[in-house]
C-alpha cells in the first residue's frame, strides 16, 4: 500500500526528481545490495542460462561457444527416456511413502507426547535427534547395519528365525529402494512429530471440555476436534515433505549410488550422471558428460517440484473451501 | 473452530460409563500403553547411534560378527587413529570449522541487513525485490547446481581454496529466502516509535540497525544461527560438487564419504569417522535442544 502511495507521484514527476526521491532510500539499497547481488548471481542467471544450456549439446568441458544448437532435442529424448521415467517414479514413489508411512507415526506419538506424561521432554529429544545428524554419515553407518557380511539388521532375522540366508538389502532389487526409504523414515520421522505436537498446543482446552461434558467418546473428540485444528498444519507439513523428498539425493548417493541398475535412481541422483563433477563421491555411478541433458534433467526437476507445490496449493484450497 | 463446537451437542449424554476406580485403573493401563509405544520408539531412535559407537571400537574381525551386541569386549582407540590419519580428518575438520563459521556470519548480516531494510522502509523497488525472494520458493537449489557451477568458473573459484569459497557464496545465496523471511516476522514486531525517537537522538539509518534493531532481535538471531549450523555442518550435496576432487578442501562429510568409497569393508573405521562428524552437531543439540525444537518450528508455521 504504502509503496503504492511513494511511486504514484514518482511516475508523474521527472527524471531529476526521480534520482533525488531515490537518495534518501540509498542505506536500506546497501543494505539489500548483498542479498540482491547473490540473487542475480546465483539464482536469475544460473535460471536463464539452465534454460539456454538445455538447448545445447554441450559436454561441459570444451567452450560453451563450439556448443552445438540442439533447440529442443534433448527435451524430446527425456520425453522417451524411460530411465528418467523410473527415476520420477522412484521419487514420486519415495515422496508418497514417507508422507503414508510418517504422518500417522508421527501424529500418533505427538498425541501421546501431548498428553502431558511425565518424561515427555526427555522422549521429545530423543525423538528429534536423528533429524539433527546428517543423513549423509548416518547413511554410512547404515550401509554396513544392512550389510549381508555380518551387518546387524539381518542377524536379526536370522535370530527371529524369519530368514535363513543374509540378504543383501541394498544390492538387490527387490529391497534396495524400500531399506533407503525406510531409513529415510526414521531420520525424519521427529521432525514432523515436533510440528504435530506444536499443532496440538494451539488447540482450545475448552472444546475438549465441552466435549467431555457431552460425553463424547475420545476417538470423537479426535476427529471432531483434534483434526480439524491441525489441518493448516498439516498441510504445510505436507508441503515441506513433498517439497524435500522430490529434491531427495542424499542417502540414495550414498547408500545405493542408484543402483542395481537404476532402481533406485532418483531425480537429481539421474542429474547427477550427466556431469562430470561429484560424481567421485558417488558409489558405482558411471558419468556420462553431457550437460546440454543434464540440464533439461534439471529443469524436468523443476517442472515435477513446481507442478507438486501447486497441486498440493490447490488440494489444501479445495479442502478449506469443503 | 465453528463445525468442532457445533459437532459436539450430537452425542448423547454417555458421562456415566464406569465408576472412579475403573477409570483410573484403565487411565494407568493407557499410560503403560504409551509409555511402552514411547520407550519402543526411543529405542529405535537411539539404537543405531549406539550401535554405531561399539562398532567404532571393534577389531577387523570383531566387527562382523558383532550382530546386534551393543557390548565391546576390547575397545579398539586405534580405529579413531586410524579414521583420523587415513581420511585427513584435522583438516577436513578445519574446512568444516570454516565453512559453517564464514556462512553463519555472512548469513546472519546479509539476512538481517535485508530484512531490516525490507521491513522498515518502503523503497522503490522494494516490491520487485519482494516477488522475486517469494518466487525462488518454488525453485530448488538441485535444479540450478549445473549452471550455478560453471557461473563460479566463470568467477575463478574452481580449484584448491577457491572452491571453499564456492560452497560459502552457493550456501550462503542458497539461505537467503528462508531467513530473511524468519527475520523480517521479527522486525515487524519492532514498535516504530522505537525507530523514530533513535532519529531523533540523531541515530543514521545503519547506526539504528547496528545499534538497535539487531540487538531487539537477537533471540531470532540465535536461531538462524543455530539452523545454518546444523544445516551447513551437514551439507552434503553442495560441498560434493566443489570439493570431492580436492583432497585437501574437503570437509568432514565428503572426506568420510572418499575414505568409504575407498576401503569398502573397513566399516569399524568408518563408524569412528561416523562418530566424529556427528558429535558436534549431537552436543550442541543436546544443550540447545529447546532452541532447535522452537527454531524449526517456528520456521515451518512462517513458511
Amino acid at each position: 500500500m504504502a509503496t503504492t502511495a511513494v511511486s504514484a507521484p514518482l511516475a508523474a514527476g521527472q527524471r531529476r526528481g526521480r534520482a533525488s526521491s531515490l537518495r534518501p532510500h540509498l542505506p536500506a539499497y546497501l543494505m539489500c545490495a548483498p542479498t540482491v547481488l547473490m540473487f542475480l548471481v546465483f539464482m536469475a542467471f544460473p535460471i536463464v542460462f539452465v534454460l539456454y544450456t538445455s538447448l545445447l549439446n554441450w559436454d561441459g568441458i570444451t567452450s560453451i561457444f563450439d556448443a552445438r544448437w540442439v533447440g529442443f532435442d534433448n527435451y524430446q529424448t527425456l520425453v522417451r527416456d524411460a530411465t528418467w521415467w523410473t527415476a520420477v517414479r522412484n521419487t514420486v514413489l519415495y515422496a508418497v511413502l514417507k508422507l503414508a508411512i510418517e504422518l500417522p507415526i508421527a501424529l500418533l506419538i505427538a498425541l501421546i507426547l501431548g498428553a502431558k506424561l511425565r518424561g515427555a521432554t526427555v522422549f521429545r529429544t530423543i525423538g528429534f535427534l536423528p533429524v539433527v545428524t546428517s543423513i549423509a554419515v548416518v547413511s554410512l553407518a547404515f550401509t554396513f547395519f544392512f550389510s549381508p557380511l555380518g551387518g546387524a539388521f539381518n542377524t536379526l532375522l536370522i535370530n527371529l528365525g524369519a530368514i535363513d540366508a543374509p540378504i543383501a538389502f541394498l544390492g538387490e532389487r527387490r529391497y534396495a529402494f524400500w531399506t533407503v526409504t525406510g531409513v529415510a523414515v526414521w531420520h525424519d520421522l521427529g521432525i514432523n512429530m515436533v510440528f504435530f505436537l506444536a499443532a496440538l498446543q494451539t488447540v482450545s482446552r475448552d472444546l475438549y471440555e465441552a466435549a467431555d461434558l457431552d460425553g463424547a467418546t475420545a476417538w470423537s473428540k479426535f476427529r471432531e476436534i483434534t483434526l480439524p485444528a491441525i489441518r493448516p498444519m498439516t498441510a504445510v507439513i505436507v508441503m515441506l515433505s513433498l517439497a524435500g523428498s522430490l529434491k531427495v539425493f542424499d542417502h540414495f548417493a550414498v547408500m545405493t549410488g542408484g543402483g542395481p541398475g537404476f532402481s533406485t535412481t532418483t531425480m537429481v541422483l539421474y542429474m547427477f550422471r550427466y556431469t562430470s563433477f561429484g560424481g567421485g563421491g558417488l558409489a558405482g555411478t558411471q558419468t556420462i558428460p553431457n550437460i546440454g541433458y543434464g540440464s533439461t534433467v534439471a529443469i524436468g526437476l523443476g517442472l515435477i517440484v513446481f507442478a507438486a507445490v501447486l497441486l498440493q496449493q490447490w488440494i489444501a484450497r479445495w479442502q478449506e473451501g469443503r | 473452530m465453528a463445525t468442532a463446537t457445533g459437532t459436539t451437542h450430537r452425542y448423547p449424554a454417555s458421562a456415566a460409563r464406569g465408576v472412579p476406580l475403573a477409570t483410573r485403573l484403565s487411565r494407568l493401563g493407557w499410560d503403560g500403553v504409551r509409555y511402552a509405544l514411547l520407550l519402543l520408539y526411543a529405542l529405535l531412535c537411539l539404537y543405531p547411534f549406539l550401535w554405531m559407537l561399539s562398532t567404532s571400537l571393534r577389531s577387523t574381525a570383531g566387527v562382523f560378527s558383532a550382530g546386534l551386541s551393543l557390548w565391546v569386549d576390547d575397545p579398539q582407540w586405534q580405529n579413531y587413529a586410524e579414521i583420523w590419519t587415513e581420511a585427513n580428518v584435522p583438516r577436513a575438520a578445519v574446512n568444516t570449522v570454516l565453512i559453517t563459521t564464514v556462512c553463519m556470519g555472512a548469513i546472519i548480516l546479509t539476512t538481517s541487513m535485508a530484512a531490516y531494510a525490507l521491513t522498515r522502509s518502503r523503497f522503490p523497488g522494494r516490491q520487485v525485490i519482494m516477488v522475486c525472494l517469494l518466487a525462488t520458493f518454488l525453485v530448488p537449489g538441485e535444479m540450478l547446481i549445473i549452471p550455478t557451477f560453471y557461473v563460479n568458473r566463470s568467477l575463478h573459484l574452481i580449484g584448491d581454496w577457491r572452491s571453499l569459497g564456492a560452497v560459502i557464496l552457493v550456501m550462503t545465496a542458497g539461505a537467503q529466502v528462508f531467513n530473511i523471511y524468519l527475520l523480517m516476522s521479527h522486525f515487524q514486531g519492532v514498535p516504530s516509535e522505537i525507530y523514530d525517537s533513535a532519529a531523533i537522538d540523531g541515530a543514521g539509518y545503519f547506526e539504528t540497525y547496528r545499534r538497535i534493531a539487531f540487538p531487539l532481535i537477537r533471540p531470532a538471531l540465535a536461531t538462524v544461527a543455530l539452523l545454518t549450523f546444523m544445516g551447513i555442518w551437514n551439507a552434503f550435496l553442495v560441498p560434493l560438487v566443489y570439493l570431492s576432487q580436492q583432497p585437501a578442501y574437503q570437509t568432514l562429510t565428503i572426506a568420510l564419504i572418499q575414505y568409504s568409497k575407498r576401503f569398502q569393508t573397513l566399516y569399524h573405521v568408518m563408524a569412528a569417522g561416523a562418530v566424529i562428524a556427528l558429535v558436534p552437531v549431537i552436543v550442541v543439540f543436546i544443550f540447545l535442544q529447546r532452541y532447535f525444537i522452537r527454531g524449526l518450528t517456528e520456521g515451518a508455521m512462517k513458511g
